[in-house]
């Protein structure tokens, strides 16, 4: 069916079955929530190591702010996301088999063919080409 | 300086993102948390940008 030498078309995948996806909206949360804690994270990672190359006190002040804030914003997420059970960070067994389960039911989604409508309007867009 | 300005890019990105994301979520406590992240990374951005003024000026 598929030719391994050529990636496969995300937009040529089976045809939507509602069926399957009866708590879509919940995951839609679950998986925002969890790309939000990630770019939290990442934030506290860069604002960290921006610390270390501050030149003066006053961008110091600022940047120790912005991880304080960052690490409090992190609290509060990881929290509401356990309280949703959303994250076991004390029960990696069941983390894993929720991020199993993800994994596979976002790459299902990814095999959807999903935007097939708006293909042609945003051909319309597309960056023009500068003349050489 | 150099730093100042990444932290700039992060934090523009991480606007729009949370902006974005509003149109998606749904949870009522979720979405909460991610409109006092928009503020706070909107609050950011402003003072980044006002440190990288005056440095430029300096």
């Amino acid at each position: 069916m598929t030719d391994v030498n050529r990636a496969p078309n995300p937009n040529m995948g089976p045809p939507l079955d509602i069926e399957d996806f009866t708590d879509m909206i919940g995951f839609a949360n679950a998986s925002a929530a969890l790309e939000f804690l990630l770019t939290v994270k990442s934030g506290i990672r860069n604002t960290a190591m921006s610390l270390t190359e501050c030149a003066t006190p006053e961008v110091r002040t600022e940047v120790r702010n912005q991880l304080r804030q960052a690490l409090d914003m992190h609290e509060k997420l990881s929290q509401l996301m356990i309280n949703k059970g959303w994250l076991h960070p004390y029960n990696p067994g069941e983390q894993f088999q929720l991020d199993l389960k993800s994994a596979q039911m976002t790459a299902r989604l990814a095999q959807m063919p999903l935007f097939k409508d708006r293909i042609k309007v945003l051909e319309t867009f597309d960056t023009p080409q500068k003349p050489n | 300086m150099m730093e100042i300005h990444e932290l700039l890019n992060f934090k523009t990105i991480c606007t729009a993102k949370a902006k974005a994301m509003d149109g998606l979520v749904t949870d009522r406590e979720l979405k909460q948390l991610m409109q006092l992240d928009l503020q706070q990374s909107m609050q950011a951005l402003n003072n980044l940008q006002a440190l990288l003024t005056r440095a430029h000026a300096q």
